[in-house]
């Protein structure tokens, strides 16, 4: 990495988004890498499929990269980028639903978490801690759209609500309420089935 | 009973830190009390526990080569709609102008150079030889005869400075027949430069088209690339159908 490059990595969002609508290309690469893995993470816990979640971030890439002029600096970064692959995601579930289609890795399991086999102990640990997380993805699968998303944003992707409440245009008190409600029915569906598991 | 669902509704709100002293010290002094509302903060806390340390999933190794494909895909898509609606010469246009310019500029130099002043003994031999005479309508030169010889005879002071040059030129040994040379070569010059200028046009409308084909090309071959990379994914991912129903079987709620 050169030092122009290494320069370009410690801008911001926003400068690194104003630098590609210049034509900088690697400021682009920059965003990428910066946000791929947490919207993938996002998209995944939301859909709960990682085909579908990573074709949800591919899209959400590509659209910024064909509109990149649409950005605006009145807004935060983050928030148009989280507010694009959620209406995706939203869109993805509704044609899910449509189609009635059963994956096979819907609960949360793909290809990867079956490659890693190590030692005994390692493993049991694997199917413990793949176990727990299943559980917690089959809870997050079971609330209403508008709770799921909330409750990933602020729990799991620690935004604030403040952005969250940009992020899904709706009032800050909203939000507040939305995520504690969401909280409580997650809440309650993980007792059950961690209690149903014993 | 009452009470103990306004505490557990408030459980969030308590572990965000973000009741009155008041109502914190209120849920405090029940849970004390109420092993049922404690067992409940204790779940609260955990869940929320769980789902911050959820693991991180990340995307596929080839994420970045496949969105590499598509952005250029993209890109492609987009430059080839524009002439669609707008001619190719638009886009050249400028470049065009620019060769233009360079090519008048070029004339102009060549122009100079062959644009030989009234001071260049071949300049002034040619006067006198075509005219015998300096270009002054008043002078009595005029009534000198056309045909003049070459060692000259014109009166006046304009051509008394043409007679002097001639002799100048004569003295350094400039043939009789320079000036049809130098026309002979102005005219072979303006001929190349008319090939080259031909051969220029030429060769950048080939350039052109085959710039053109190499972009459907490489367009075609991304496409393939990408296709072949998705035929490849879904294969390994339908080998492992098997192993992914059979733990999924073995997997009960």
């Amino acid at each position: 990495m050169n030092k122009e490059n290494s320069k370009l990595s410690q801008l911001s969002d926003e400068e690194l988004i104003q630098r590609f609508q210049e034509g900088d290309q690697y400021a682009f690469d920059l965003i990428v890498h910066r946000y791929k893995d947490a919207l993938f993470n996002f998209t995944y816990r939301y859909l709960g499929n990682s085909q579908e979640a990573e074709d949800v971030v591919q899209e959400t890439f590509l659209r910024i990269f064909r509109n990149r002029f649409a950005y605006r600096q009145i807004a935060k970064f983050s928030t148009w980028i989280y507010t694009i692959a959620g209406n995706l995601a939203k869109t993805e579930l509704r044609k899910r639903k449509r189609r009635r289609q059963v994956y096979t890795s819907d609960m949360g399991f793909d290809d990867k978490e079956f490659e890693i086999v190590d030692t005994k102990a390692d493993t049991e640990r694997e199917v413990d801690s793949m176990l727990t997380e299943k559980l917690i993805q089959a809870a997050i699968d079971k609330l209403p759209e508008r709770f799921r998303k909330v409750i990933l944003l602020v729990d799991v992707q620690e935004l604030s609500y403040e952005e969250v409440s940009k992020i899904m245009r709706v009032p800050l008190g909203t939000v507040k309420s939305r995520v504690n409600r969401a909280r409580l029915k997650l809440q309650g569906m993980l007792q059950e089935l961690f209690d149903a598991q014993r | 009973m009452k009470s103990c669902d306004r505490i557990k509704r408030n459980a969030n709100h308590y572990l965000d830190g973000t009741l009155s002293p008041r109502e914190k010290e209120e849920i405090e002094v029940h849970l004390q009390n109420c092993p049922g509302c404690a067992e409940s903060f204790a779940w609260a806390r955990r869940s929320r526990q769980m789902l911050r340390t959820l693991p991180r999933h990340t995307p596929s190794s080839n994420f970045d080569v496949v969105l590499h494909a598509r952005m250029r895909h993209a890109e492609y898509e987009r430059r080839s709609f524009w002439p669609l609606t707008m001619p190719d010469w638009i886009w050249q246009a400028p470049a065009y102008g620019a060769a233009a310019l360079l090519l008048i500029g070029a004339g102009i130099v060549i122009d100079r150079q062959f644009d030989l002043g009234p001071s260049h003994p071949v300049a002034a031999q040619m006067t006198t030889m075509d005219s015998g005479t300096a270009p002054a309508a008043d002078s009595p030169a005029l009534e000198e005869p056309v045909n003049a010889p070459v060692t000259g005879r014109a009166s006046g002071p304009a051509a008394g400075l043409v007679q002097g040059r001639l002799a100048a030129s004569v003295a350094e040994s400039a043939p009789a027949d320079a000036g049809e040379l130098a026309s002979a070569r102005l005219e072979q010059t303006q001929a190349q430069t008319k090939r080259y200028v031909m051969q220029k046009f030429s060769m950048q409308s080939l350039i052109r088209e085959n710039r053109k084909a190499i972009g459907n090309r490489q367009a075609a071959l991304e496409q393939l690339a990408f296709d072949t990379m998705l035929v490849r994914e879904t294969a390994n991912r339908s080998r492992n159908l098997p192993g992914i129903r059979a733990v999924n079987a073995s997997v009960q709620f």
